[in-house]
């Protein structure tokens, strides 16, 4: 505590009171971050991935070129080579990049249409509010893999199906974030500050976004990171299923996909090992660090 | 009581219509003629067409829909395109070896979540709280069809487990039920039921596991609160032997989220289940549904499995609230209906 005091009127001669206030709550979360063992761990592990996905192709050889047969791990193929002699270990260091933006981008997206749904639903209320919350109700009621697959077999046949798999994974995670958000608008709407915005003439969109956002940013960040590795799970399982990223691109559920297609389950565990490790690493790494957010920024919510 | 129950289940008419809305219109207009995926390119026309009309899809599509509906009603979901036979006996021949599966994996995953949870929590900060929320937090990462898959090469040869299927053929026992296990208890059968039991160890451990994670995150933070509550120190305080306290007054209490949390798991069973049972080769509706998708476009199938699936996912989240509402007197649902 008072190191932070100090620090902070060192630093804050020339900033407004705003800023300062701003900057402080930054600093308290990384240090809560650094105390918090296992946020910390998996930060550092989601940073370590994320360089991977963009610089680890510069250190490999092509994952698309074969290397003549299937061999087991050695010094040349630390994680050895697949049914058609591609180097396991470049098409895994590959497949970060694949499973990483997929993560992240999927969730971004359905955070942010589930946001818009949400905040409407909670803000006008009454039969929009209804009518859109049902339609929440009835994509919960259909399990995610199911209607992803559904979409896929529906469409794939005419759109590509690594599209369509990403978008069947952004359409199962907006009604979480819709739930979350109306749920906050509904909470805040009838607070004193809300009204007196609104009597001030300021408009219902920047009432919703300046003034009732700020509260529910916590809960949707801590969501949206967990929801990253629900949706990097998802693309793995529709790639194990055959319906996600389509071969040649090393997708790790495609890789497992591959080789349980080439019965490699006793003949060569080696490719089915490792594309499997790289999902469960990533899928810890982001529930780590979301619990550890969870625990910093929302300790009310519990699990 | 009986007036919320009746509320419930009127408002779960929309949700069920709106689902069989959106999975007739994934499968029926984004699909507008299935006959050359199922009949192949180069069918004759003239047999496409008697095709489409046996199975009624030359009707307008609203037609169509409104016949789906009438005959959902009534238990008939269409002819399969894949065998001609009625979608509601495909299904049916196939959902006991799923409900069997996602049963075991609630047995599985509750005993051992609430195993793990309760000794994290007594123990807190322990070497076994630590342990077990190590192990809930890999439960809910790693994948269950690799899980599965790891299973497979490491325990069969380990402990002599079959890897697929759900029972010797010779020693299958007397369809009842359809539930081997309950069928060979019925019928008396120890040889069967041992077999079935071998068989289906490994694919409910795999399917169990997420919730079983779930089921322990749960547990935990229950009883943490539990645990702090006045009564617990005063059960305490009048001398009650540790163990008394922990199973008598704070799992009791702590089981409401608990109960709530595993009867909302069985979701997340039945989506794991259409993975589990593709790795395992388990004869379900799961491993089914991938077939009829990517093997054979059985678009009646689909749609049937997802409607009958939702429908099991709606009146299990219903039966929850009302459970719920038994365990827990300080709720009272009248109150609840006025503020929602």
């Amino acid at each position: 505590m008072e190191r932070k005091k100090d620090s902070q009127t060192t630093t804050a001669s020339s900033a407004t009171p705003e800023q300062k206030l701003h900057h402080s709550r930054a600093r308290d979360m990384w240090a809560a971050m650094f105390d918090n063992k296992a946020a910390f761990i998996g930060l550092i592990i989601v940073v370590f991935l994320i360089l991977i996905a963009i610089f680890g192709r510069f250190f490999v050889t092509d994952p698309t070129i074969g290397h003549g047969h299937e061999s087991p791990p050695s010094s040349e193929h630390w994680f050895g080579t697949d049914n058609l002699g591609r180097d396991i270990f470049s098409r895994v260091i590959a497949g970060t990049g694949i499973s990483i933006t997929v993560g992240i981008v999927g969730a971004l997206v359905s955070l942010i249409f589930g946001t818009i749904l949400g905040a409407i639903a909670g803000y006008m209320g009454g039969k929009i509010d209804t009518i859109i919350m049902r339609i929440m109700d009835m994509v919960l009621a259909i399990p995610s893999i199911l209607l992803a697959i559904s979409l896929i077999a529906a469409l794939g046949r005419v759109y590509d199906k690594t599209v369509l798999a990403v978008i069947a994974i952004i359409v199962v995670a907006i009604p979480e974030f819709a739930r979350i958000v109306r749920g906050c608008v509904l909470s805040e709407k009838e607070n004193d500050y809300v009204q007196a915005a609104k009597v001030i003439g300021n408009r219902d969109f920047s009432i919703i976004f300046k003034h009732i956002m700020p509260n529910v940013m916590s809960s949707l960040i801590v969501r949206g990171t967990l929801e990253v590795s629900t949706a990097i799970l998802n693309v793995a399982a529709l790639g194990f299923l055959g319906l996600g990223v389509q071969p040649p691109h090393p997708e790790w559920g495609t890789m497992l996909s591959d080789a349980h297609k080439a019965n490699a389950i006793f003949s060569a565990p080696y490719m089915m090992i490792f594309p499997g490790l790289a999902i469960t690493i990533t899928v810890l790494a982001f529930n780590m660090l979301g619990d550890g957010l969870r625990d910093i920024l929302d300790p009310k919510s519990g699990r | 009581m009986t007036k919320y129950i009746l509320k419930r289940l009127l408002l779960l008419i929309p949700v069920l219509l709106g689902v069989s809305v959106i999975v007739f219109f994934i499968m029926r207009v984004f699909v507008p003629d299935p006959a050359p995926l199922v009949l192949g390119q180069k069918a004759p026309l003239a047999v496409r067409e008697a095709w489409r009309e046996s199975h009624g899809l030359n009707k307008p599509l609203y037609e169509q829909y409104f016949s789906f509906i009438k005959g959902a009603l009534v238990g008939d979901l269409g002819k399969s395109y894949e065998t001609e036979e009625s979608v509601t006996k495909e299904i049916f021949s196939r959902f006991p070896a799923t409900i069997e599966l996602a049963i075991a994996a609630i047995i599985i995953s509750s005993f051992f979540g609430i195993l793990i949870g309760v000794v994290s929590s007594v123990k807190k900060n322990s070497i076994f709280d630590n342990l077990g929320m190590i192990l809930a937090l890999i439960g809910v990462s790693v994948p269950v069809f690799w899980l599965g898959i790891m299973m497979i090469m490491i325990f069969p040869g380990l402990l002599h487990l079959p890897t697929g299927g759900r029972i010797d053929v010779l020693l299958q026992p007397k369809n009842i039920t359809g539930l081997y296990m309950l069928d060979s208890i019925l019928t008396g059968d120890l040889e069967s039921l041992a077999d079935a039991f071998r068989h289906i160890i490994l694919p409910a451990t795999v399917l169990g596991m997420y919730s079983m994670a779930i089921v322990a995150r749960m547990t935990r933070s229950s009883m943490l609160e539990v645990l702090n509550q006045d009564y617990i120190r005063t059960a305490r305080a009048k001398g009650l032997p540790e163990g008394k306290v922990v199973q008598r007054h704070a799992l009791r209490n702590a089981l409401i989220p608990i109960v709530t949390v595993i009867g909302l798991q069985l979701g997340a069973l039945l989506g794991g289940a259409v993975l589990t049972e593709t790795v395992f080769g388990w004869p379900g509706i799961g491993a089914y549904t991938v077939h009829c998708i990517t093997d054979v476009s059985d678009f009646p199938v689909v749609q049937g499995i997802v409607l009958l699936i939702a429908c099991v996912f709606v009146l299990m989240n219903l039966v929850v609230d009302v459970i719920y509402a038994f365990l827990d007197p300080r709720i009272k649902l009248n109150k609840k209906e006025g503020s929602s």
